[in-house]
C-alpha cells in the first residue's frame, strides 16, 4: 500500500519536470525583450573636445530579438550629440525596439572607428536553444 | 503515463505558455515602434522650393503628420524601396492619408531638377512632394536631420556617373510640428504605419480639445463686374469672429475657401485719411482673446472666385491656426 503514493508522487514530479522543460523549450518569447541602455554623460562634449578618449557606446552593439532587443540612448549632456543618424538634444532619449534580425552600419563621429554597427541576432529557436537560453537567464539572475 | 498524467501535462503546458505571453503587450502597442524621441522637440524648420514651383515651409503643415525622407531620383535601389513602401503605407491609411504629407528632400542637387524629381516621386504617389534646391540650401537641412551625404564616383563609367550614399531614415513629424520618430532604413513598414496612425490619433485628440471657437461666419455677395470673367468675380470679403478659449496663445496663420483660388488675411487701415488694405501674415490670439474679422478691420479676402456668390448660398471656410490646426466652418453669403 505504501508503494502507490510514492509512485503517484514520482509521477507528479516527473510530469512537472517534463512540463517545465517543455515550457522552457517551446514557450513563446516575450513580445519585447529587455532594453540595452547607453547614457552620454554630462560633460561628454567638453571631454571629447579636450581630446579625452571616451567610450560611451561599444561597436558593434549586440542585440537579440525577443531577448535584448530595445536600444535606448540617453543624452545627459548639455550639448547636442549625434550618434550615427540620431541627433539627440540635451536630456533627450531615443528608444528603438528591433523585431527583426539584421545588421546596421552608420557613420558615427562618437566612435573611434567612425562607424557604429548594430548586430541584431535572431531569437533563440524553439527547442534546445531556447531551453539553454532560459537556463542562462535563470543562472545569470541568481 | 496514465491518461490523467498526460492530461495534467497538457494542461500545465498550456497554462504556462499562456503565462509566458507578456502582460505588457497592451502598453507596447500604445507606444511608438520605429525609433522614438522622448521628450519630443520641435522638428528643425526649413523652407525649400517645391518641385511644383511653390514654396514649401515645414512649419506650415501643422495639423498634418509629415513623413520626411531624403534621397535622389537616380538612386538605383534604396530610394525606390523607401518610396514604394511609403506609397503602400499611404494606401493602407485609406481616408486618413489626406492628413499625411510625404516630403522627399533631394541629396543630389546637381542632377535633381524640380521636373526630374517630380517625375520620380509621382511614379510612386502623386501626392508625394519632392524638394530640391541648390547645395547651399539643401546642406543645412541634411545637417539638421543628421543625414549624411557622400558622393561616390563609379569608376570606369562612361559617361562619368556617380552614386550618392545617404542615410535613408524616415522621419515622422507630428501635428504639433515635433520630431517624434527617426525610423532607420529597414524598419518594417508595418511599424511605420502603426506610428503614423498613432500620431494621427493624437492630432485628432488635440484638435478636439481645440480652444479656438469660430462664430458668426459670413461672406459678402459677389457678382462679376462687366470687366471681369462672367461668373467668376475677382474677390469677396469673408468675416468671422475668432475666440481663443484656451490658456495658451495661438495665431491665425492662413485660410482657404472652397469657392476661391486662395484666401488672404487682410487688414483695413486708415493711412492719412486713405483706406488701405494690407495683407497680414498672422493674427495673434492671446488666451481669452476675441478677434472679430469684420468690415473695416481684419477680414478674409477670397481671391479668384470660381463662381458668383449670391445671398442664401453657403461657402466652406477653413481657417488654419498655429496650434489648433485647421478648423472648418460654413459661412452664409449675404
Amino acid at each position: 500500500m505504501t508503494r502507490r503514493p510514492a509512485a503517484i508522487a514520482t509521477g507528479i514530479a516527473l510530469v512537472i519536470a517534463l512540463g517545465a522543460l517543455a515550457w522552457g523549450a517551446f514557450a513563446p518569447l516575450p513580445a519585447t525583450g529587455a532594453a540595452v541602455s547607453f547614457v552620454i554623460p554630462p560633460g561628454a562634449a567638453a571631454r571629447l573636445k579636450a581630446g579625452e578618449p571616451l567610450t560611451i557606446l561599444p561597436s558593434p552593439i549586440f542585440l537579440t530579438v525577443g531577448v535584448r532587443d530595445v536600444l535606448v540612448i540617453t543624452n545627459d549632456d548639455e550639448a547636442i550629440h549625434q550618434v550615427g543618424p540620431i541627433i539627440l538634444g540635451s536630456r533627450q532619449t531615443y528608444r528603438i525596439p528591433f523585431r527583426k534580425p539584421g545588421r546596421f552600419q552608420y557613420a558615427c563621429s562618437l566612435h573611434a572607428t567612425g562607424t557604429l554597427s548594430l548586430v541584431i541576432a535572431p531569437p533563440p529557436a524553439a527547442g534546445l536553444e531556447r531551453l539553454r537560453w532560459r537556463l542562462d537567464q535563470l543562472t545569470s539572475r541568481s | 503515463m496514465t491518461a490523467r498524467g498526460v492530461l495534467a501535462l497538457v494542461v500545465f503546458m498550456v497554462t504556462s505558455a499562456a503565462a509566458a505571453v507578456p502582460g505588457h503587450a497592451a502598453t507596447e502597442t500604445a507606444r511608438l515602434r520605429s525609433g522614438a524621441f522622448e521628450p519630443p522637440r520641435p522638428a528643425p524648420d526649413f523652407t525649400l522650393p517645391a518641385a511644383s514651383g511653390a514654396e514649401f515651409r515645414l512649419s506650415r503643415h501643422l495639423g498634418k503628420v509629415v513623413v520626411l525622407t531624403f534621397g535622389y531620383s537616380s538612386c538605383p535601389d534604396v530610394c525606390p524601396t523607401v518610396l514604394a513602401e511609403l506609397a503602400q503605407v499611404r494606401e493602407r491609411l485609406g481616408a486618413a492619408a489626406s492628413r499625411v504629407q510625404v516630403v522627399y528632400v533631394s541629396v543630389d542637387p546637381e542632377r535633381d531638377t524640380p521636373a526630374r524629381l517630380r517625375g520620380f516621386t509621382e511614379q510612386f504617389d502623386r501626392t508625394f512632394l519632392g524638394l530640391t534646391a541648390s547645395m547651399d540650401q539643401l546642406a543645412p537641412v541634411w545637417k539638421a536631420y543628421g543625414v549624411s551625404v557622400a558622393r561616390r564616383e563609379l569608376p570606369g563609367s562612361k559617361p562619368p556617373a556617380y552614386l550618392v550614399h545617404h542615410s535613408a531614415s524616415v522621419f515622422l513629424i507630428d501635428g504639433a510640428g515635433r520630431l517624434r520618430v527617426m525610423a532607420p532604413f529597414g524598419t518594417p513598414s508595418d511599424d511605420v504605419l502603426h506610428d503614423i496612425r498613432l500620431l494621427l490619433e493624437e492630432a485628432a485628440a488635440v484638435a478636439q480639445e481645440s480652444a479656438i471657437v469660430l462664430a458668426k461666419p459670413w461672406v459678402r455677395r459677389a457678382v462679376a463686374m462687366p470687366d471681369e470673367k462672367p461668373g467668376a468675380p475677382a474677390t469677396a470679403g469673408g468675416y468671422v469672429t475668432v475666440v481663443n478659449r484656451g490658456k495658451t496663445p495661438d495665431a491665425l496663420i492662413s485660410a482657404t475657401a472652397d469657392v476661391a483660388e486662395r484666401v488672404e488675411v487682410h487688414e483695413t487701415r486708415s493711412m492719412a485719411g486713405m483706406m488701405m488694405m494690407q495683407k497680414v501674415a498672422r493674427v495673434e490670439l492671446a488666451p481669452g482673446a476675441r478677434v472679430e474679422l469684420k468690415p473695416g478691420s481684419y477680414h478674409l479676402m477670397l481671391i479668384g472666385l470660381k463662381r458668383s456668390l449670391t445671398p442664401g448660398q453657403t461657402v466652406t471656410l477653413t481657417l488654419e491656426f498655429e496650434r489648433a490646426g485647421r478648423i472648418t466652418t460654413r459661412a452664409e453669403v449675404r
